[in-house]
């Protein structure tokens, strides 16, 4: 059968063929800012604002939750609630409250094991009543994250998980690894939905722990 | 007026065929000894040939899965009362009859969109409670009971209609003593329009004055008072299983079905309950008990059976389970409820049923809020609470974002605290010293500490018993 030979221009000019090389500009609804500027413009805006996202730390407490307290205290005092399931930690109401996270829309759930505690992402994702869900699950399947990528879409809510190590294909709409030395943090971006960027932003050590050591936006 | 009837023909066989699977074949005999007969039996049996009528050993013959139980004609009549309860949700007027419930529904009928809606949803929720039923509508109370018996769907919603409908229908199912009816048939009536053709005062001089008041009541000629049912201020059934459930699936099947019933009781009341108690009895009498508690009332079935069942799948049934029993602790009446324009309250009542969820599968103490004390120590700086609680304290110190629940004991390293490296100290002393009230009197300089790896800890020194130091904070 012949084909017409069509020319390499012409193809790229047709809008249904996605390239790589065109940022996906991502408008302000979509995002929370997530109070770093380096980090907003190599995310084209911020955080998602409805899915799931995964950090990998190789430790705990090396700055996760500082880089996530800026965006977590805008949700919280424009009157969202938020929602913190098995922390690895008793997390220290002062200085939540000192962040700017208003207490009384915090939920902080505990459980015993790790099926019990998706279960509770799951369902305060999906409740559509919670905008930002943070997560410490000690196992987290390729299967568990799809099924959490889906609450979070159908209850229109961010949620966030720590592991250690990435389990397989990743399932949620963005993946960053952290890793941290005496100066910086490191935030390289492995899967970010519709991009194909795989950039790495170093952040200043002060400027992450300011998140906690004076209170933000004040 | 207008009258609903609903009779229940065989609810000798629906009260145990309500709580068993429809493939199970069931039968229900009458009489003893000897003169034991099958009275009733479901369809399954009856593909299986097993009729009203035959004795139980041809039934067994016939059938040898079959299950056979003997006819509870107490159980039937709580069974009746319970129903005439929940028939309360549809009209404030329901009276009990032989097999059958009457519901005067003149009033509900604008409420429930006309008379073809409210039967609907009469018989939708008879089917979801298991129940078997013919239903019949009359403008009076005789009349609509006596053409339920006949055949199911009769309406008539005029008295003009009334004698022309009930013209053909035979005379056998006239509620007359025998020798009435023996009487009538001998004068060559054989359908109630024979009856209603003859003179009315010579029937009367012949046959008594209850024909001649029966025929008047039947045509709503004669007022036809009853006393009507009251429904029980507690709600407090038993259902017994007819086959032992050694699992859970034999268990909710029925408990569904008792859900239904209070549901249908509580809407009857126009009240909600805020605690329900489920008692399951095993072979050996023993009942154990399950309790749920609502965070606010409620009077939705379906919500009710998730909630138990996440408490049920937690208890491991170390036996057949014979019987189940529902009872309710308070009845709170329904006030009503303005409904605001905008989500915020319904946001609300969602998350308390989140919540309440969470709680019944992980337990009660699982989902808290957090608050801030007063007390400068930090373990005693902040407590548990129900979420959403205010709270107006403000401690505007540098603190790290986690507390460990029991401080760790470091090792010193030319003055330094060690966590697997040497740590830098950032900022402090910060002096802590309080608590000598309670017996935890502690006198602490806090630090801020660096890790080589970059992770920031808040660490301590005990200022008077051992002068070691302790780790208490991460910075995240």
């Amino acid at each position: 059968m012949e084909r017409g030979v069509v020319k390499l221009e012409q193809l790229l000019q047709r809008p249904d063929i996605w390239q790589a090389n065109r940022p996906i500009q991502q408008d302000d609804r979509q995002c929370i800012s997530s109070g770093y500027t380096e980090l907003d413009q190599a995310l084209s805006g911020g955080w998602p604002r409805v899915g799931l996202m995964e950090l990998l730390v190789p430790q705990q407490g090396i700055g996760e939750l500082s880089l996530l307290l800026p965006a977590l205290s805008s949700l919280s005092q424009a009157g969202h609630w938020l929602a913190w399931v098995q922390p690895p930690w008793v997390p220290c109401a002062v200085a939540v409250q000192n962040a700017g996270v208003d207490l009384s829309r915090l939920l902080i759930v505990k459980t015993e094991k790790a099926a019990d505690c998706l279960w509770a992402m799951e369902q305060i994702l999906r409740s559509g009543i919670f905008a930002g869900v943070l997560g410490w699950p000690q196992v987290l399947s390729t299967k568990a994250q799809r099924r959490l990528q889906l609450a979070a879409e159908a209850g229109g809510c961010w949620g966030t998980v720590f592991s250690r190590r990435p389990a397989g294909a990743a399932m949620s709409v963005l993946r960053l690894q952290l890793l941290a030395n005496a100066q910086h943090l490191s935030v390289k971006i492995l899967k970010a939905r519709g991009s194909w960027s795989s950039k790495s932003i170093s952040l200043s050590r002060h400027v992450v722990d300011s998140a906690l050591f004076s209170p933000f936006g004040s | 007026m207008l009258w609903i009837a609903l009779s229940f023909p065989h609810l000798a066989l629906d009260q145990f065929s309500r709580v068993t699977p429809e493939s199970l074949p069931l039968a229900v005999t009458s009489g003893e000894g000897r003169g034991e007969r099958v009275l009733d039996a479901n369809p399954a049996a009856a593909s299986y040939g097993v009729e009203p009528g035959i004795k139980p050993s041809s039934a067994y013959g016939l059938c040898p899965e079959l299950l056979i139980k003997p006819r509870d004609q107490v159980q039937e009549q709580r069974a009746l009362a319970s129903l005439a309860d929940w028939a309360m949700g549809f009209t404030s007027a329901v009276s009990l009859a032989e097999q059958a419930l009457l519901l005067e529904v003149a009033g509900s009928l604008r409420l429930f969109n006309g008379l073809d809606a409210l039967c609907r949803q009469l018989e939708k929720g008879l089917a979801e409670l298991g129940y078997q039923a013919s239903l019949a509508v009359a403008p009076s109370r005789s009349a609509a009971e006596l053409l339920s018996r006949v055949k199911d769907g009769i309406r008539v919603e005029s008295l003009a209609e009334l004698k022309k409908v009930l013209s053909p229908v035979a005379l056998r199912h006239l509620q007359l003593d025998a020798k009435v009816l023996e009487g009538l048939a001998a004068l060559g009536a054989r359908k109630i329009g024979d009856c209603l053709a003859l003179p009315r005062a010579a029937l009367a001089r012949r046959m008594g004055h209850q024909v001649h008041t029966y025929f008047d009541r039947l045509l709503g000629e004669r007022p036809d008072p009853v006393t009507f049912h009251r429904a029980a201020p507690h709600f407090h059934r038993c259902l017994l299983l007819p086959a032992e459930a050694e699992t859970l699936d034999g268990i909710n099947f029925a408990l569904r079905r008792l859900l239904l019933e209070l549901q249908g009781y509580l809407s009857g009341q126009a009240a909600s309950v805020t605690g329900l108690q489920l008692g399951l009895r095993y072979r050996d009498q023993r009942t154990s008990w399950l309790d749920l508690q609502l965070l606010r009332p409620g009077r939705d079935g379906e919500h009710w059976f998730w909630l138990l069942q996440q408490q049920l799948e937690q208890i491991e049934l170390v036996q057949a389970v014979t019987e189940l029993e529902l009872k309710t602790a308070q009845i709170v009446k329904a006030s009503a409820q303005n409904l605001s324009l905008f989500g915020a309250q319904r946001d609300g009542a969602d998350r308390a049923l989140l919540l309440e969820r969470l709680q019944a599968r992980l337990g009660v103490e699982a989902a808290y809020g957090l608050a801030i004390s007063g007390d400068h120590r930090p373990e005693q700086s902040w407590y548990r609470v129900a979420p959403g609680t205010q709270s107006d304290i403000v401690q505007n110190r540098p603190r790290p974002g986690w507390l460990l629940e029991n401080p760790e004991r470091l090792l010193d390293r030319g003055g330094s605290p060690v966590y697997g490296e040497s740590l830098e100290l950032l900022q402090g002393p910060e002096r802590i010293e309080s608590g000598w009230w309670d017996g935890q009197d502690s006198a602490r300089d806090y630090y801020i500490a660096r890790h080589p790896q970059g992770a920031l800890y808040w660490v301590y020194r005990n200022c008077r018993d051992d002068r070691c130091w302790y780790l208490q904070g991460v910075f995240g």
